[in-house]
């Protein structure tokens, strides 16, 4: 059992590789739209699906739809529809539930294994192989970003003609990075409608770009809402870290090892274990492994 | 936030506290049981002292309770979209009178596009006697009438919402929202507007397309004629453009009396074609608001006898209306060109 995990993991870029290409798999889409010179994204009906993933359903060849997206429309629709005295929508909680399927399985497995911009930093560290430690509290802005920009302020926008995704409108950098860059680049109409909003994304984007180089996985270490949801799950999620405290010699290779920066020995199914399992990995004396 | 440790913890009925780890254990009798924390709950790797927990817990509850207050209905008329049709858009806008079109694709679900609606209430209020039309054409499915009637109420919608229900105009596909079509009075797409914009883009396209009034010229000549009909009056004059003339012409109802009220949203205004004459529109339906508010229309008359009288035959059915009843007439009015 143990030998055909760790030779699972040795795959695990192939895997990341996979999901990047599946999840924005309608090429057509995207030909189309640069030959059209006209901002096209993917009508499919797979977009109706959430994807485990913060790839943003903007992305012209994306297939699926953002949960973190698919959640603030959904909360957006909600609170029209009571104000004004309509029916409610309820099938939306498919993606709640949805979420709580992935983090029940394996908590923040998603972010290790499938999320394109998770894979996009840790090939940036595959070159760059500095991680610094980020200040503590950067791990809570997550938290906050959940909170209020996913969650709150979609629902309590007091103006219905004012509710909209307001993560993804002033924050995402993986919006922008994956949707943004490209949709401005095929289309010079939506190019005139670049305003303030565009200057805070790219400013966002800008920074992270930053982080990345000196800091494995910096913007899930401080501000993906989707991590922040899953990392919940963790604890108690089926897919678990196990540390046999007797074998561990405190060699602290794991912590080196890992692109989160938890401490393993004192907190191996920490919130933020995104399930990249390099500690198991490293593990000189196999005390780690991957419990199910 | 006190330690629970051996020394201070008196010794009761054999029992004692053991502090393992984090961990406290009652130890004694059958052996360890653990005990939770004293007064601190663990978190996500954080300490929270049970009073913050239950502060923040009453916090939350607090702000979900908002939930039960719903938006204030904006009060006064809710708009009431009585042009919502659902037939298809090209037959809507041909039977329409304007000088400029802006043809508006949106949705209830697509908030940059009710943030647009309100430049568009403002835009129509002032440009509307100038021969602008605004027409919203929505995405939502017709089974959502009653959302799309409460939004334009929402909004102060001025101007007709339509069904869009086929997601393209002219096979030009409505790939995302909200998507504008600027228009001509001769049903040509002048622009394709991809996106929101801000209201003094709009100014600009309809500064530069529109000329208040008149669309061939400004001025208006001395020697406007009136035709008297029993409940309303033709006031018209024309122009007099190379070979052909401009016909302007409007309807004033008498005093008492309304034109064409609830229910009868056309005016039929037939005109007899004489030999050798190219008449552009040879009929005309007019909607209430266009010959209620003194709005000039026009026709173009081309003559190819140049030597004839310049005399222009035309039936007019209307339903006159006063606050009691409604009369269907039929008049005959005689333009004379000059």
């Amino acid at each position: 059992m143990k030998n055909i995990v760790y030779k699972f993991i040795k795959f695990k870029t192939y895997v990341q590789l996979f999901f990047l290409i599946i999840l924005n798999s309608d090429i057509a889409v995207f030909v189309k739209s640069i030959s059209a010179k006209k901002a096209a994204i993917s009508q499919s009906g797979l977009k109706r699906v959430c994807i485990p993933a913060l790839n943003c359903y903007s992305c012209p060849s994306a297939v699926g739809s953002c949960p973190i997206g698919a959640l603030q429309f959904w909360l957006n629709d909600v609170s029209m529809k009571f104000s004004l005295g309509e029916k409610i929508n309820l099938a939306g909680l498919y993606i709640i539930g949805f979420l709580g399927l992935i983090g029940g399985v394996g908590g923040r497995i998603a972010c290790g294994w499938i999320c394109p911009f998770g894979f996009i930093q840790d090939l940036i560290h595959k070159i760059f192989k500095i991680n610094i430690r980020l200040p503590k509290f950067s791990k809570y802005i997550k938290y906050i970003t959940l909170a209020l920009f996913v969650i709150i302020l979609p629902t309590f926008a007091f103006d219905i003609a004012l509710l909209s995704p307001l993560f993804c409108k002033y924050i995402c950098p993986s919006g922008t990075l994956t949707a943004g860059i490209p949709l401005l680049a095929i289309d010079a109409n939506l190019r005139e409608t670049v305003s303030y909003i565009s200057i805070i994304k790219f400013s966002i984007l800008g920074i992270f770009i930053i982080l990345f180089f000196i800091s494995r996985r910096s913007f899930c270490k401080t501000l993906c809402p989707l991590g922040a949801i899953w990392g919940l799950f963790n604890k108690i999620s089926v897919v678990k870290l196990n540390l046999d405290k007797n074998r561990c010699v405190d060699c602290k290779k794991c912590e080196k090892a890992c692109p989160m920066n938890i401490e393993v020995t004192k907190n191996p199914n920490s919130l933020e274990c995104v399930r990249c399992f390099e500690c198991v990995k490293v593990c000189p004396t196999k005390c780690l492994e991957v419990k199910i | 936030m006190r330690q629970l440790n051996i020394n201070r913890f008196p010794n009761a009925g054999g029992l004692s506290v053991v502090k393992l780890g984090k961990n406290h254990f009652l130890s004694g009798g059958s052996g360890l049981r653990p005990l939770p924390p004293l007064g601190r709950i663990h978190l996500g790797g954080i300490y929270f002292m049970k009073k913050n927990l239950i502060v923040s817990l009453i916090l939350v509850s607090v702000f979900l309770s908002l939930l039960g207050c719903k938006n204030k209905t904006p009060t006064g008329v809710v708009y009431d979209p009585t042009d919502l049709t659902d037939s298809d858009i090209e037959e809507y806008i041909s039977n329409k009178e304007f000088d400029l079109l802006i043809l508006n694709y949106w949705a209830t679900y697509c908030s940059p596009c009710k943030e647009e609606m309100r430049d568009f209430v403002k835009l129509f209020d002032k440009y509307k006697n100038d021969g602008l039309l605004i027409v919203g054409a929505s995405l939502d499915s017709p089974s959502e009438l009653n959302l799309i009637k409460k939004i334009c109420g929402f909004l102060k919608i001025n101007y007709p919402i339509v069904y869009g229900i086929k997601s393209n105009f002219r096979n030009i596909e409505i790939g995302s929202l909200p998507k504008t079509f600027i228009i001509d009075k001769n049903n040509n797409i002048l622009q394709e507007i991809d996106g929101k914009r801000d209201y003094n883009f709009f100014k600009e396209i309809i500064d530069k397309n529109l000329t208040p009034g008149s669309t061939i010229s400004n001025e208006v000549p001395e020697n406007i004629k009136t035709i008297e009909k029993k409940y309303y009056s033709v006031e018209y004059y024309s122009i007099k453009n190379g070979e052909k003339y401009d016909l302007f012409f409007s309807l004033k109802p008498k005093s008492g009396f309304y034109l064409n009220g609830e229910g009868y949203p056309t005016l039929d205004i037939e005109f007899k074609l004489s030999d050798g004459c190219k008449l552009s529109p040879n009929s005309i339906k007019l909607n209430g608001a266009k010959q209620n508010d003194g709005n000039k229309n026009r026709v173009e008359i081309e003559f190819a006898n140049p030597n004839i009288k310049k005399f222009l035959s035309s039936t007019i059915t209307a339903i006159a209306c006063s606050d009691s009843q409604c009369i269907k007439t039929v008049e005959t009015a005689d333009f004379i060109l000059e």
